[in-house]
């Protein structure tokens, strides 16, 4: 049997025509500086082709439904399993996705309510009887004959409907009698209730005369009844007179004692909030209702309401437009210009506009240069207010109970979540909620953390009946669990959306489900699961990834992370530069070989010959600081922090200790708001000061630059114009009267027509992968021939774009404002890019850095940017951050301030402050640890971080 | 000898209709008894409806018998001639006459009784039906309560009857005053004429069945003689139609605001400014197009009951731009 994976002949991207042995079984780490090849291996080659050829097995009817791919660039690949991948994608932003649903946790959590929960009676809340309609009719036959049975069930009201709407809803699925307040009432009638007052409603299902044959019918309408009452239903005898002793012998055991109440069987799916028969009927199992938020309706204060001050789509303000003939209106009846700015308008009158005239009526008057609606003039109406208008439409949509992409954009451009009123967030229904197991609904078991969570599981007590199937969910269950614990992921609860998780928190969930999954021989390949990690928590991932190996799985993971590297059995080197300057196996081995290898940079960094340098001096405070006060965003502890300007700021702290909620939810949108946008809402917190002292704040992420293959560094950077312009300017292009358009790939003129400046032609197959080639009549080059006849310096436009940063630097040598801007793309590692290179090939990391050298080409004296870089260091070989580092050093010798969320202890013991949050995740973190200069965190016992660093420190001196 | 020439087939040669009266309601309750002997047997049979009844009144015009059998839930037979309704339409025969059956299963049959508001089926309908077999108790029992006639179901069809009222009279002054089109004039006066009658027959507390017109004109025969019968019967002229649409006009200048109730309580209800399309929406399940609705708002309005104003609509659902639809508004 095999026991190793063979590639050769690999020449994907930059790969040089490599071979070699990847041991299976074991645990390699590839390594290498960014842009070298990694992945190019990893991913495009290795998993590329695993993933291909399992597809190639499948029939051609299948082929239809998944997406074929390509076949990689490589000779061939021998000893591939099952390939799985599980990189750092954020898993999207379905809200009916939660971590629950993500582990398949919920779905045996569900299983297990429905089989050994107990429901309570809605009423009065005690425990009542579960019964399958078959059981139901074998109680009611137990009754003399001719005893009449009365069967109701209980309904509720729906949040924010009335009772005739309740009503309605009862007739509707074929019930027209019920008792309301016990008092039996015709629903054909009008009945008039008290809105505000809480009523009790039963609805009458059916009454059966008890005898011989009544059994089908009687099953039929309890199965109908038991959906209308979410699964309860009563039972009365109506004739002869209850109080006798069959009446209290049919009743003992059969419901609850007051209210006669017994539950049908329940089955999985009523627990879920993804089904009509479990989703809380008033936010339709999102767990949130949406309200309308006033600062939100009125960007800009500063506007009058002639100026447009509110939002177009919730109230226009045009003289011919319904809107404007209310506001007009509004202004002339109470009193107010509609020229006043909004924020100067008095209070009464906002109250007005946003909540409605109270019944008050006014008169319709036209705006000065109507051109419609005479015929409105004179009218008396009333005005429910801007607000009360955007929620009754919200509330009309929700109810037709379709999706629109477009009204949810906009809605949530003017409205904000809040917890549902009917569910409270529990996104189930009163029924479902109302069921335990060992005390708890399932609301509160999904709110438990992780860990909290496995001791509850231990509590269930399963009768003897329960016990086989019992037994063997909570295993299921247990195991998941234990898995996300033991992957530091016990701060988080089943309940969490997915949304809001980190992309290293997502691919450590999914990790676990191929653990949990339990299968062998599989080959995993990774993409850096050390980001986002503490170093504490790294710990807990490397043994993770070793358990994966230790099933009988191969696991390849891409890694710059020391300690991973450290853990690998096998590393394998590609390199040895960044571009056309790797794509060759460097070294590879077990550590020590590698440590000992000269051509292998990461032994020397490993083994301490390199290092990354620290400062020689730390830079004084300024003076001058941001302070956040009362910092309340989720887990965040109402603290205080100040974060010093002009300085390189490291906040720090364990996964999900409050980071991100700190610097991007509070700092980046409360500074983003004050600077820019009042609608942009900050996370919870008293006040941030400080914010005179900035001119801006610019948040460099790794979200991709460009979603089209027309984008790429030069257009994003802006270079290309002046690109276009020299080329433009030359001889040739003055005689044949080109302009720097004709040099543009997305406008015609000048570009390929054929291939409409993209360079290939996409053919869609219907049940093939779709076949791109090359332009034939560019072949390639995007350009028609004409425009391709110019050259500059010799070469044409398409050498250019497809010229290396690096060859670039040295091209446009003698224009300094082009030369400036590459010089910086290679000075941030990114010199192998090609300047044509297309934004949707760029990794996250690139991606990153094309945006910090945007910004770092942008330097303007006398500003004083704030920059928020969320962990830079991803994707970045030792080699790389030394340069990372010292683009960000010269932002903030520049003037600006650089705050960094980081976990790289290099790059934490480099900054001049750092802001150490924790100590735990979760629940256990959002507390301000310690706070200072790296020596002083590292002085700091109760820090984590402080720990790890002062071993660092420790090692630096001593060597 | 010349063979005498065949008499054509005559009137002596077709048979004639001797049978009374009474004869044929015997004829016929020997048929329904002969049906309800052979079911009696079947334990899937629960209850036989007889449609209509058998009174020596309307066996005239009986021609087949029609019933509703109550079968038990979950025994359908289907054929592939049938919809997708629970409810099948089978043809029986009975000593030569024809049986028209619906088998309904039992609980199809609930809902129709009970959730009739929004299923365009009365609740009243009970009245001129009469359980004939019950091996289920309870059926008879639903036949006693239902036969109250739903005050909201009542409304609805007064609301719907009377829109269409509206609607047709709308059309019919047009077309006499406008285009002087005396046909189409008398045409629309006779639909407007019809939806009278069963507004007569809903108010009556009665239910909408055969001979509509016939038992509104016995009912209200000074109204029905200027809105109907003179329209058949005179010749057409100017005169005559317009005396209908005054009696027309006058009938629902008395009426229509306790006809419209639904609509009017809807708006008092809304306190708004009401879109049109709202309001389509709030009575879509009332067989109400847009356009009836139009006409009686806009009817409502004339009156001085509403205010007509407008509201922006956008056409599609990513439009960005709007345009006005009619809005209404009533004070409370």
């Amino acid at each position: 049997m095999r026991t190793t994976i063979q590639v050769q002949g690999a020449r994907e991207n930059n790969l040089r025509n490599i071979d070699l042995e990847i041991p299976r079984d074991k645990l390699i780490v590839i390594t290498g500086m960014s842009g070298s090849g990694k992945s190019s291996l990893a991913f495009d080659t290795i998993y590329a082709e695993g993933q291909r050829r399992l597809l190639a097995s499948m029939s051609t009817f299948a082929k239809r439904f998944v997406g074929q791919l390509k076949k990689p660039d490589v000779d061939f690949v021998n000893g591939l399993s099952p390939v799985v991948s599980i990189d750092q994608k954020t898993t999207g932003s379905n809200p009916r996705s939660t971590v629950g649903t993500m582990t398949d946790v919920s779905d045996y959590l569900r299983m297990l309510f429905a089989t050994m929960g107990t429901p309570h009676c809605p009423r009065c809340g005690e425990a009542v009887a579960i019964r399958t309609p078959h059981q139901m009719l074998e109680r009611l036959l137990s009754l003399p004959k001719g005893t009449v049975v009365e069967v109701r069930a209980p309904v509720f009201q729906i949040h924010g409907e009335d009772y005739e709407y309740l009503f309605e809803q009862i007739r509707v699925n074929g019930y027209r009698r019920a008792l309301i307040d016990g008092q039996p009432r015709d629903l054909g009638d009008h009945i008039e209730l008290d809105e505000e007052e809480e009523h009790v409603v039963d609805a009458v299902i059916d009454t059966f005369v008890i005898g011989p044959g009544i059994d089908q019918q009687v099953v039929t309408s309890l199965e109908h009844g038991l959906k209308l009452g979410d699964g309860l239903l009563s039972f009365h005898i109506v004739k002869p007179k209850q109080g006798n002793a069959e009446s209290k012998k049919f009743h003992d055991g059969f419901g609850c004692a007051k209210h006669r109440m017994v539950a049908g069987e329940m089955n999985q799916s009523q627990f879920t909030f993804n089904d009509p028969s479990g989703a809380c009927p008033t936010c339709t199992g999102l767990g949130v209702s949406m309200r309308v938020l006033p600062a939100l309706l009125v960007p800009d204060p500063s506007r009058s309401l002639n100026q447009g001050a509110f939002v177009s789509a919730a109230m226009g303000n045009g003289r011919d437009s319904w809107g404007g003939r209310i506001l007009h209106s509004l202004a002339t009846h109470y009193g107010f210009s509609l020229d006043t700015p909004f924020q100067d308008l008095a209070d009464e009158h906002v109250q007005r506009l946003l909540y409605g005239t109270k019944g008050e009526l006014f008169e319709v008057v036209l705006p000065p240069g109507a051109q419609q609606g005479q015929q409105h003039v004179g009218k008396k109406i009333k005005f429910q207010g801007v607000v009360n208008q955007l929620e009754h439409h919200y509330r009309k949509y929700r109810k037709q109970g379709t999706s629109n992409a477009g009204m949810d954009e906009y809605l949530k451009r003017v409205m904000v979540e809040y917890d549902c009123p009917e569910c409270g967030g529990a996104r189930l229904k009163r029924a479902r909620r109302l069921v335990t197991v060992a005390g708890r609904n399932l609301f509160e078991v999904g709110q438990m953390h992780l860990s909290e969570l496995l001791g509850y599981l231990k509590l269930i007590q399963p009768t003897d009946r329960q016990r086989a199937i019992c037994e063997s969910i909570l295993r299921e269950v247990a195991t998941r669990l234990e898995l996300l614990v033991a992957i530091g992921l016990d701060y988080l609860n089943l309940n969490r959306r997915s949304a809001t998780l980190s992309g290293g928190e997502s691919q450590r969930i999914r990790l676990s489900s191929q653990i949990g999954s339990g299968l062998m021989g599989m080959l995993y390949v990774l993409d850096e699961p050390s980001i986002g990690l503490h170093p504490k928590d790294n710990v807990k991932m490397i043994e993770t990834l070793q358990r994966l190996r230790d099933l009988g799985n191969t696991v390849i993971v891409v890694e710059h992370d020391a300690d991973t590297i450290r853990a690998a059995d096998h590393i394998i080197e590609i390199g040895p530069g960044p571009g056309v300057h790797g794509g060759t196996v460097v070294a590879e081995g077990p550590l020590k070989k590698i440590l000992k290898d000269p051509g292998s940079l990461t032994g020397q960094y490993l083994s301490g010959k390199k290092s990354i340098a620290g400062p020689s001096l730390r830079r004084p405070k300024r003076g001058q600081s941001l302070f956040v006060k009362g910092a309340r965003e989720n887990n965040l502890k109402n603290i205080n922090i100040e974060i010093p300007l002009g300085q390189f700021v490291c906040v720090t702290g364990a996964s999900g200790s409050g980071k991100s909620s700190l610097i991007h939810q509070i700092v980046q949108k409360r500074l983003f708001a004050i600077l820019h946008d009042s609608r942009v809402l900050a996370g919870e917190h008293d006040e941030l000061t400080g914010s005179e002292h900035i001119s801006d704040v610019i948040n460099i992420d790794q979200s991709p630059i460009g979603r089209s293959s027309r984008s790429n560094p030069a257009t994003y950077i802006g270079f290309y114009d002046a690109i276009r312009t020299l080329f433009a300017e030359t001889e040739e292009s003055k005689r044949r009267g080109f302009t720097a358009s004709t040099f543009s790939f997305n406008v015609k003129g000048g570009r390929c027509e054929e291939c409409a400046g993209e360079g290939t032609i996409t053919t869609q197959l219907s049940f093939m992968p779709d076949v791109e080639v090359v332009c034939p009549t560019c072949k390639g080059a995007r350009y028609n021939q004409e425009t391709l006849e110019v050259n500059y310096q010799g070469k044409n436009i398409n050498e250019v774009l497809e010229s290396s940063v690096e060859e670039g630097v040295e091209f446009f040598a003698k224009q300094p404002t082009i030369a400036r801007k590459i010089a910086i793309l290679e000075e941030l590692g990114l010199g192998y890019l090609k300047l044509g290179h297309p934004s949707t090939i760029l990794s996250g990391g690139e991606a990153q850095r094309v945006k910090l050298a945007g910004e770092l080409g942008k330097l303007k004296r006398g500003k004083q940017n704030l920059y928020i870089l969320d962990e830079p260091t991803t994707g970045l070989h030792f080699a790389d951050i030394d340069r990372l580092l010292d683009s960000l050093n010269r932002l903030v010798d520049n003037g600006h301030s650089v705050v960094v969320i980081e976990h790289n202890l290099d790059v934490i013991l480099t900054a001049d402050h750092v802001i150490d949050l924790g100590p735990e995740g979760g629940h256990k973190g959002g507390r301000l640890v310690a706070s200072g200069t790296p020596e002083e965190i590292a002085a700091c016992r109760e820090s984590h971080t402080g720990q790890f660093l002062a071993e660092m420190l420790q090692g630096k001196s001593g060597s | 000898m010349q063979a005498a020439p065949l008499e054509p087939p005559g009137l002596e040669a077709l048979p004639v209709n001797t049978e009374s009266d009474p004869e044929k309601i015997v004829r016929f309750q020997a048929a329904l008894d002969q049906l309800i002997a052979r079911t009696s047997e079947d334990r899937y049979v629960l209850a036989i409806v007889l449609v209509g009844s058998l009174s020596v009144e309307t066996i005239w015009r009986r021609e087949s018998l029609g019933l509703w059998i109550i079968e038990a839930d979950g025994v359908s037979r289907r054929l592939r001639s049938d919809g997708n309704d629970e409810r099948v339409y089978r043809i029986l025969v009975e000593n030569g006459i024809n049986i028209h059956v619906e088998l309904i299963p039992r609980t199809r049959f609930k809902q129709m009784v009970d959730g009739a508001s929004r299923t365009a089926f009365s609740c009243n309908f009970f009245a001129e039906r009469r359980v004939v077999y019950s091996r289920d108790p309870s059926i008879e029992s639903w036949f006693a309560k239902a036969n109250s006639v739903a005050v909201k179901d009542q409304e609805r069809e007064l609301l719907a009857f009377s829109t269409w009222t509206i609607h047709a009279l709308r059309h019919a002054r047009k077309r006499l005053e406008i285009k002087e089109d005396l046909d189409l004039a008398a045409q629309e006066i006779l639909s407007a004429a019809h939806s009278v009658a069963h507004t007569e027959i809903i108010r009556g507390g009665k239910i909408c069945e055969h001979d509509i017109i016939y038992r509104a004109i016995e009912g209200n025969p000074k109204l029905f003689q200027a809105i109907y019968l003179d329209v058949l019967a005179k010749r057409k002229n100017r005169s005559v139609l317009a005396a209908a649409l005054d009696a027309l006009d006058e009938y629902l200048k008395q009426h229509s605001p306790e006809h419209l109730r639904p609509l009017l309580d809807y708006l008092k209800k809304e306190n708004r400014v009401v879109p049109l399309s709202e309001i389509g929406e709030q009575f879509a399940y009332s067989q109400l197009h847009p356009w009836h609705l139009e006409s009686a708002c806009e009817w409502l309005e004339q009156q001085g009951l509403v205010e007509k104003l407008s509201a922006p609509f956008k056409l599609t659902k990513r439009s960005l731009e709007t345009v006005e639809e009619p809005a209404y508004f009533l004070s409370p």
